[in-house]
């Protein structure tokens, strides 16, 4: 199709007969009103052309005073076209739109994924990410995993490897985790000293090595040597060793309660607030809650799913928790704030005597209050 | 005043088509004549399968296979 057909295609025209008459005339007349017609040629006794849409309103005055018959054989072009299917245009609009849209939303970043965090959580992961550039809604050419995997392992001392790969328009973030040791023990060739945690008074110990500097019975303030790893023998000759004990002593604690003579109780309260998240975009379907003092939020996101595959379609949900003083004439109720105390704070504690105070209590527990020290032995 | 300002400019493409600027209407019309006035002369041509492919107020094009061309 030349540029010429093609121009006439995308404006319309009407390819139309005539017969009987005077052609000549006809001609004439249409050049003299500027009737634009072309291709004109004669077959089996009938003249045909073509002209355009304009020329077709203005055609049938010629044809009426050079007497010949005008009959349209065919309206070709898109004008024609979008009229018969003009009540589905929004059926092509939806289908033009499609097109634009899909090759726009996919190169971008709508779903990040983390795996292989046990202790790190993934909100946390994605923050770091965040300030690399990397949330929903970038473009995949203008992010560098390298870069992103390089900030992870900067920002985050827990992290030993990171990966991040894009696949679609999924970011999928792997990582490894470092393995702390729970407790930094001194190894049991090196020399160590064993010295109170708190403060206290001897109840039991069993010595296994070193030199005990307290009796049973005695009093021992915190940090105080209980058991030394260092022994001197009458000929001034020193050992030093690895000093193992348990030691078991009496200590003193105490739990304070807030508003405790006022007898009031705290009652729980909890408010929603909601946002709709649509690709890159946060609607808020309800007001933002007021801000409180002293008050837990926490927020949670629900996404659509197809499958196992997350679209960036979903809700935010934050969650408000506070709580509010509420005077009340019951003291006994006042108490159960205090055992929940005393249940998290003396858990691993044997209580052996409990007094109840204007403020709260005071507990006299038995606990293991040694904890060994590493001993620097300069040659 | 110089003559030439009214005669037709007339350019051939082989025997196949003609293109005749200056043209004022047609006088003849069919498969083996075409005859188109231009002013002060017109232009006859003969030939088979003769086609005005296009027309305008001043210009218009013959294809076919032009066998000759008169001028009357």
């Amino acid at each position: 199709m030349g540029i010429f057909e093609l121009y006439n295609f995308i404006r319309g025209y009407v390819c139309f007969s005539i017969e009987n008459g005077f052609y000549e005339r006809f001609i004439n007349l249409c050049t003299g009103e500027k009737i634009s017609i072309w291709d004109i040629e004669k077959k089996d006794g009938k003249i045909y052309a073509k002209t355009d849409i304009k020329g077709f309103e203005k055609i049938s005055q010629p044809a009426e005073k050079s007497s010949v018959k005008l009959e349209v054989c065919k309206k070709i072009g898109i004008p024609f076209l979008m009229k018969n299917y003009y009540k589905r245009r929004f059926l092509f609009i939806g289908i033009a739109l499609f097109f634009i849209i899909l090759p726009i939303l996919s190169g971008r970043i709508w779903c990040i994924t983390v795996t292989g965090n046990n202790t790190i959580p993934d909100e946390k992961i994605i923050s770091i990410l965040q300030k690399s550039g990397i949330k929903k809604g970038t473009l995949i050419s203008k992010s560098d995993s390298k870069i992103c995997a390089k900030n992870l392992l900067n920002n985050c001392n827990k992290i030993s490897w990171a990966a991040v790969n894009f696949q679609g328009s999924f970011a999928n973030v792997e990582i490894k985790e470092t393995v702390e040791p729970k407790k930094k023990l001194i190894e049991s060739t090196k020399p160590a000293n064993i010295i109170a945690s708190c403060d206290g008074e001897l109840v039991y110990t069993e010595i296994y090595k070193g030199l005990p500097t307290k009796k049973f019975g005695s009093g021992f303030i915190k940090n105080e040597i209980l058991v030394s790893g260092v022994s001197k023998y009458k000929d001034e000759i020193f050992e030093i060793c690895h000093a193992e004990a348990y030691i078991e002593a009496q200590t003193k604690h105490e739990i304070k309660i807030k508003n405790k003579t006022e007898n009031c109780k705290k009652i729980k309260k909890i408010r929603h607030s909601y946002r709709l998240q649509i690709l890159n975009f946060s609607i808020p379907i309800f007001p933002a809650l007021k801000p409180e003092k002293n008050a837990e939020i926490f927020d949670s996101e629900s996404y659509l799913k197809i499958g196992n595959v997350m679209l960036p379609f979903g809700i935010l949900t934050r969650t408000k928790t506070y709580f509010e003083n509420c005077k009340y004439n019951n003291p006994k109720i006042a108490d159960t704030d205090l055992i929940r105390k005393e249940n998290f704070e003396l858990e691993h504690l044997k209580v052996i005597n409990r007094k109840i105070t204007s403020y709260g209590a005071k507990y006299i527990c038995l606990e293991n209050v040694g904890i060994e020290t590493h001993i620097n032995v300069e040659k | 005043m110089n003559n030439e300002y009214f005669l037709p400019h007339i350019e051939l493409t082989g025997n196949r088509e003609a293109s005749v600027e200056g043209c004022k209407g047609v006088l003849q019309y069919n498969e083996e004549i075409v005859e188109l006035n231009t002013g002060r002369i017109s232009v006859r041509f003969t030939g088979c399968d003769l086609c005005l492919s296009s027309l305008d107020s001043s210009l218009a094009i013959v294809k076919g296979k032009i066998m000759t061309v008169e001028f009357l």
